[in-house]
This record gives structure tokens, C-alpha cells and sequence, in this order.
């Protein structure tokens, strides 16, 4: 039963480490990953020493971080929501309809949200028009562009997130429930001395994960949503990959990177791994 | 007896079947979707058993994405050594690269095996040295047989309507812009309407990008006589950005944003979504190219029945400049891999392309089926417009391997159509287009390499002067020499040092 995966993980993620040795070659295709010339750390310099590498790390860190910090706790408040209600239908419809937009691709939310937000004609721009006020250019202005990455994210993801929590609650045990409702303790208290600490465990898993890949601050949503304008606040690090990297054709320079990443939030998952145990005395492994 | 003559005679059938399939020679073309809204073409497609019947070759055609999804395929393809026999590139970092790292063939032998096709399309030696290294020619590269094809369409009915007259200037410009979006030319009582649509592209399709907004404002650097990327002075080369008349130009397309009169999703708004607006009549004036005005006319008088355009010629600067752009001489690009010509298929895509180039392959490619998806009234190649693009364009996904770019051809191209009771002679359109736009030869930038933080080197040049025109940041001398300052930064002196190098040596500056 195991074989299966575990020939997934040898052909499909730990060979192409083999091949990830052209980050610190000079890959020529013709001549092959063992052909190619060494180059040393000449690409990782080269990405350290960019113009810009104080930002785009800086930015791929904020956005982040910003999506953790405001992307877990909704997704617990709609579990915990839906795990109280006694209405089976009514969480029913809602966790359907919250978690729809996770399918949608970031395309069409770049569309949902130029039709809200769009200066010319969105509909709260429309909004703010008809009360008087200027439009406000929320996809183009430094100061809301990293807030409608953030909350566009919570938006698209807090249904999905949510079934991992969800699923945690109900495997709490229901006499806890029941008991703790015998000697006399409200829903809120039932919520805060049982639903939580119950789901603490997935939440260190989940806040682990996210930590893992914390380098990681969406390139799909960001390449959709950026533009000129807020390049200072918006290019991330994959995003400069993308066009120096990966359109410029310099495939080495681009494995560089991946690898500098996946150094980092590795480095940074056995720490908060650590850390876990220390403090709340569970982890991922 | 009978039954052992029958088998002998298949195995002899057979022989001889496998013996013409043994002298098929495979060839793999992949090029660029030439009617992206279109399917490949179909397995049974003629062309595919006349080439081989006729030239020996099993042709097997991969379409690209276009734009930078199919740039980023072709890398691919040449990082897994894996690239087609017979390919187009439109990314010149990328064909400097394949020919840095040996994977394309030069094509230098296969120029005597094709003796039509290279009198008519690769006789240019001041073209083909765009795409020589060490002596050797690494690509056929066409010359160009659409370019120049853009302009600013402006409405004639608003500007009766409101009692203006075509703008000349930059300051007519202005006025009629801020009239279109003042003065409700549409009359329908509400604010919807905007002085201008452009949005910031550098699609390489007839115009040739420069460093900063893109093609669709490159008329207003025009005006300033700073057009493109380079200022070709040969006493005083520079990049234009250094101009003190850059900085002009960019204080008015700053005034245009300010004004109001530039719809203000310009920044954010793709080409597709400025196409949608004009049609719904949005603007009064808009960037378009004459074939994608061909593409839009019917949905445009569905929704404005009334309505009537003009092509304005570029508007003229303080100093009387204008310019509507820069362009390059040089057309497509294909290329043959190392490995084709090692394999030696050299001549099989010699004959491919002669046959491409005239008669029956040129009809087959670049028309497709005759009196299905072309005619020839007259003698005249025509479209058969009843056929849907999506349908018809399925059989001309090669096209740009026949198509030569003649008078005839462009007449059957951009044929005279009527829509909304007006009559448009597209190919008319298009010589307007061309000669009134003052357009600057620019072919001399194709030699100039990418540099090694191109990326970076853009992204500097773009944002600065998006954030100077959006108002984001001040524009006065202290804040502009700083941004000339930061050009240092990101070693800009070297770029420009190369460029002028590269220009020198290939007699482009002189």
C-alpha cells in the first residue's frame, strides 16, 4: 500500500533534486546537467546582489505573513460557526457556498474584483462616486494594493481552510461537550475550554506547513493582480523569477532560487517545529 | 497457386509501402498560433498528405501559445534538448541564447536549396546580419510584411457633435480629450465617456517597443522627437530616457492622467479590455491597429449606430515633431535546430519552405481551402468572411510561413468591408496607417542583447515613469535627476555601452 506513494515522492520530488545541481552550474541543455560548467554561488550572488532582493524579500515576507496572520483565525471562527450551529442545513449551504471560491481561478477573481474595484467603473468605486468621494485606484495605489492581495486571499481561501478545522471538531469527543453542558458551562465557555484546545494540534500543523512555505507568497495571485504601479509593494520573489529568470531563459538563476527557498523554509520548519514542541507540546513530526 | 500469388503480390505491396514510408523524412514545425482564436489544424488536414505525397516529408505541426506563454514553452522545450526541427522565435533573448549554447543550426547551406524563397526573402544582407554570430546565419528571418499598422482613431461624430475639429497638436489633443469627456458627446446624460484609451503594451506586432509606457504612448514621445528606446545621434548616443525632452513628454501624458481624460484603468487594462471599450464607445479616441479595428467594426456600430472614425496622423510637438512610433524592417524569425541539421533534414526543410513560398503552398498555407475559406475574384486571393474566423483560421495556422506581404495579398487580407451602412477600405486603412504615421525605423535595436538583469533594468525605467505619469511621485528636476541618478544602480551605463558597441559594429550607427 505504501509503494505507490512512496514511488511518487522518489520520481516525482526527491529525483528532480538531483537535477537542482544546475543552480550551481552553468546549464547548457546540449551539454547536458553533468556537462555543464560550475559556476559556484555565481547564480545565488547574482540573486542576492539584484537591485531589488531587499524588496522582493521583504514584500514575499509581509504578504506572507499577513496571509497567515489573517487567514487562520477566519477560517477557525467558520468552522467553529458551522460545528455550533444546530441548523444542519443552513452550514450545509454555507460551507458550500464558502468554499466555492477556492475553485475559482485567480483570473476570474482579477475580474470579480476589477468590477468592484475598477476606478472607472467598479461598483464600490461607483459607491464612493455617488457619496461624493473620489475614487479611490485600489489595484494601482501602493498604500490598498498588499490589503486587496491579503484580503482577496482570506476571501478565496477561509471555506477551504475551514474544513480542516472543521473536520477537528468533530472529532472531539461529544461528552465532553455534553458533560461540560451538565455542569453548567455557556457556549462560549465550551467553545474556549474545549472546541479550541481540541483543534490545537491541527493548527500547529497547519501554522507549520504555512511557515514551511513562507517564501511562498502566491505567485499566481500576485502575477494577475500586480502592475507597474505597485511593483514596489507587489513583485515578489517568484514574480521576479518569472521575468528574470524563467522569460529571460536563465534556468539556473531560476533553480537557484527555488533551491534558496526551499532552504529557507525548511531551516524555518525544523525551528517552528522546535518550537511547537517546547511550547505547546505538539508537532509535525 | 492463386492464394500463394496473392500473398506474394501484398508482401510486394507492402515492400514497397514501407520502402516509401522509409524515405519520409519527419519533420516537427512549431510556430506561433497565427489565428489564436482558432484549433489546429485537423488530422486530415490536405496539406498534411500532399507535403508528403509530393515533398517526402511527414509533417508534424505543433502550434505555440502566442505572447510569452509560447516563449516560455520554446525555453522549455530547448532546456529538455528537446526543441522542434523547423521552429519560430519571437524572443530575441531566447535566440541569443540557443545560439550561445549551440542548439541552432546555421542555415547558411540551405539559402542554394531554396532558390525562390531566399531571392524574395533572404537576398537582405543588412537584415540577415540581425541574426548572424561568427559569420554564420542562424535563422531565416522574413522581412517584415505587417508593420506600421497602428494609429489613433478618433469619432468623427462626436467631434461634429460637438463642433471641434480633428487635433493636429498635443494641445488640440488635449482639448478635444477633455471636450470627449466633459461635454457627454454621446448625449446619454451620464459621465461615461473618456478622452482617450491606451493601455501599456509592448507587443512586438508592428510596432516596435521602447523602454517606458509601451507602444499605445509612444505618439507623445514622438512629439517630443524621443520615440523608442535609443537615440540614434551618432556624436551623442544615449538612451532617449536620458532627454531632457523624455521628461516633457512624460509631464504630459502626466496632464492627460490628471485631467481625467485617460480612462483610469489604463494601468491596470489589458489590450483585450481597451478593445471591449472602444466597441462599447467609451472613447473618443483610442490606439488600435487597423486589424484589430477590422476585428471590432461589427460590434462597434451594433453599439454606436451612429458612429464614424477617423485615422488622426500623430500629433505634433512644441517643437513640430511627431511620430506615431518605431519599427522594425525585420518580420518573422524561424530557426532550425542543431539536432535537425545533424539528423539531416536540412533539405526536407529547404523543400518544405520553397513549396511555402509560392503556388500551391502558398495558396494552401496562407489562404487555405480554396472556395470554402478563400476565393479569387480576379485574381484577388479573398477571405470568404462567411466562414468564421474560429473555423477557417484552423487552415491557415501557417500562414506566416507563405505570406509575402504583397499589395495583392494585403488587399485580400484587409479587404473592403461595410458595416453599420459605412464602407471601410481596410487595405486603404492600412497604407494610411503607414505612411502618415511618421513611423522611425528602429530595426538596429534587434542587434542590441538583453542584459543580464534585464528584468530589473525594465522594471526600473517602467515603474518610475508610470509613478511620474500616475502622479504617485512629483516630477520636478530634483526628483527626476534622481531617478537618472538611480539608473546607475542598476548599471544602466553598461547596457547602453553595450547597445552603442553593438550598434557601431553593425553599421547601424554610424
Amino acid at each position: 500500500m505504501l509503494l505507490p506513494g512512496l514511488l511518487y515522492f522518489l520520481i516525482f520530488r526527491y529525483w528532480p533534486l538531483w537535477n537542482a545541481q544546475i543552480a550551481f552550474r552553468d546549464f547548457q541543455p546540449t551539454l547536458g546537467v553533468w556537462g555543464s560548467p560550475w559556476v559556484g554561488l555565481q547564480h545565488f550572488l547574482e540573486f542576492f546582489n539584484s537591485y531589488y532582493f531587499g524588496q522582493l524579500l521583504t514584500n514575499t515576507l509581509v504578504i506572507s505573513l499577513a496571509k497567515i496572520v489573517l487567514g487562520i483565525p477566519p477560517a477557525i471562527l467558520l468552522a467553529i460557526a458551522l460545528h455550533e450551529t444546530s441548523r444542519r442545513f443552513l452550514a450545509r449551504v454555507v460551507q458550500t457556498i464558502s468554499y466555492l471560491p477556492h475553485f475559482l481561478s485567480w483570473v476570474i477573481v482579477y475580474g470579480i474584483l476589477l468590477a468592484m474595484l475598477s476606478p472607472s467603473e467598479g461598483l464600490v468605486n461607483s459607491g464612493l462616486r455617488a457619496l461624493g468621494l473620489e475614487p479611490v485606484p485600489f489595484l494601482t495605489s501602493t498604500t490598498t494594493f498588499q490589503p486587496v492581495v491579503v484580503l482577496s486571499e482570506v476571501w478565496k481561501e477561509t471555506g477551504w481552510s475551514a474544513i480542516l478545522f472543521l473536520a477537528a471538531l468533530l472529532s472531539i469527543n461529544p461528552t465532553l461537550y455534553e458533560a461540560a453542558a451538565i455542569d453548567g458551562a455557556s457556549r462560549w465557555q465550551q467553545v474556549r475550554h474545549i472546541s479550541l484546545p481540541g483543534i490545537m494540534d491541527v493548527l500547529v500543523l497547519v501554522l507549520l506547513l504555512k511557515i514551511g512555505s513562507i517564501l511562498d507568497a502566491g505567485f499566481h495571485q500576485i502575477f494577475v493582480l500586480y502592475s507597474l504601479p505597485v511593483y514596489s509593494v507587489g513583485d515578489i520573489i517568484d514574480t521576479w523569477v518569472y521575468r528574470q529568470g524563467i522569460q529571460n531563459f536563465q534556468f539556473s538563476l531560476a533553480t537557484a532560487v527555488g533551491l534558496f527557498k526551499g532552504i529557507i523554509g525548511l531551516v524555518l520548519i525544523v525551528v517552528a517545529n522546535r518550537l511547537a514542541r517546547r511550547f505547546v507540546g505538539t508537532g509535525l513530526y | 497457386m492463386r492464394i500463394g500469388f496473392r500473398i506474394l503480390f501484398s508482401l510486394m505491396v507492402c515492400g514497397s509501402l514501407g520502402q516509401a514510408q522509409a524515405n519520409l523524412t519527419d519533420l516537427s514545425v512549431a510556430l506561433y498560433a497565427a489565428n489564436p482564436e482558432a484549433p489546429a489544424p485537423p488530422a486530415n488536414w490536405e496539406v498534411y498528405r500532399i507535403v508528403r505525397d509530393k515533398l517526402g516529408i511527414n509533417l508534424k505541426f505543433t502550434m505555440l501559445p502566442t505572447g510569452a506563454d509560447g516563449d516560455n514553452r520554446l525555453g522549455a522545450l530547448a532546456a529538455a534538448n528537446d526543441l522542434p526541427d523547423l521552429f519560430e522565435v519571437r524572443s530575441l533573448a531566447l535566440f541569443d541564447r540557443l545560439v550561445q549554447q549551440g542548439q541552432l543550426a546555421p542555415v547558411n547551406n540551405l539559402f542554394s536549396l531554396m532558390p525562390k524563397r531566399t531571392a524574395d526573402r533572404y537576398s537582405n544582407t543588412r537584415r540577415n546580419l540581425l541574426v548572424t554570430s561568427n559569420g554564420q546565419i542562424y535563422g531565416f528571418l522574413e522581412p517584415v510584411t505587417l508593420s506600421r499598422q497602428y494609429g489613433i482613431w478618433v469619432r468623427k461624430d462626436w467631434l461634429d457633435k460637438l463642433g471641434l475639429k480633428a487635433p493636429t497638436t498635443l494641445e488640440e489633443f488635449f482639448e478635444v480629450a477633455k471636450a470627449f469627456t466633459e461635454r457627454d458627446p454621446d448625449g446619454n446624460g451620464r459621465n461615461d465617456t473618456y478622452g482617450f484609451g491606451g493601455v501599456i503594451d509592448f507587443d512586438t506586432a508592428g510596432i516596435l517597443p521602447g523602454l517606458g509606457l509601451g507602444n499605445h504612448f509612444q505618439w507623445v514621445y514622438g512629439a517630443y522627437g524621443v520615440a523608442g528606446t535609443w537615440n540614434y545621434n551618432p556624436k551623442a548616443f544615449a538612451a532617449n530616457v536620458r532627454e531632457a525632452n523624455f521628461r516633457k513628454a512624460t509631464e504630459y501624458v502626466r496632464r492627460l492622467v490628471e485631467a481625467k481624460v485617460i480612462d483610469p484603468d489604463w494601468v491596470t487594462m489589458r489590450r483585450a479590455d481597451l478593445r471591449t471599450r472602444w466597441q462599447q464607445g467609451r472613447y473618443g479616441m483610442f490606439f488600435e491597429s487597423v486589424g484589430g479595428l477590422q476585428a471590432g467594426l461589427q460590434n462597434f456600430h451594433a453599439n454606436n449606430p451612429n458612429a464614424e472614425l477617423l485615422l488622426l496622423p500623430p500629433p505634433k510637438g512644441p517643437e513640430g515633431k511627431s511620430s506615431m512610433g518605431t519599427y522594425s524592417s525585420a518580420g518573422w524569425l524561424y530557426a532550425v535546430s542543431k539536432r535537425a541539421m545533424d539528423a539531416g533534414k536540412g533539405s526536407a526543410i529547404a523543400r518544405f519552405l520553397e513549396w511555402a513560398h509560392s503556388g500551391e503552398g502558398y495558396f494552401l498555407l496562407g489562404w487555405g481551402r480554396y472556395k470554402t475559406d478563400y476565393t479569387l475574384p480576379n485574381n484577388v486571393p479573398t477571405v470568404n468572411t462567411q466562414i468564421p474566423i474560429s473555423v477557417r483560421g484552423s487552415y491557415t495556422q501557417m500562414r506566416w510561413l507563405a505570406f509575402n506581404g504583397n499589395p495583392l495579398e494585403m488587399r485580400g487580407r484587409y479587404p473592403e468591408i461595410s458595416v453599420g451602412g459605412r464602407k471601410y477600405v481596410m487595405y486603404q486603412l492600412m497604407a494610411q496607417a503607414q505612411r502618415q504615421g511618421n513611423w522611425i525605423d528602429r530595426t538596429g535595436d534587434l542587434i542590441v542583447k538583453a542584459a543580464s538583469n534585464q528584468a530589473d533594468l525594465e522594471r526600473y525605467v517602467s515603474e518610475n515613469l508610470v509613478q511620474f505619469a500616475l502622479g504617485q511621485r512629483p516630477i520636478n528636476d530634483s526628483s527626476w535627476n534622481q531617478f537618472l541618478s538611480g539608473l546607475r544602480n542598476i548599471r544602466f551605463e553598461q547596457y547602453e555601452a553595450a547597445a552603442e558597441k553593438a550598434l557601431r559594429e553593425s553599421g547601424y550607427l554610424k
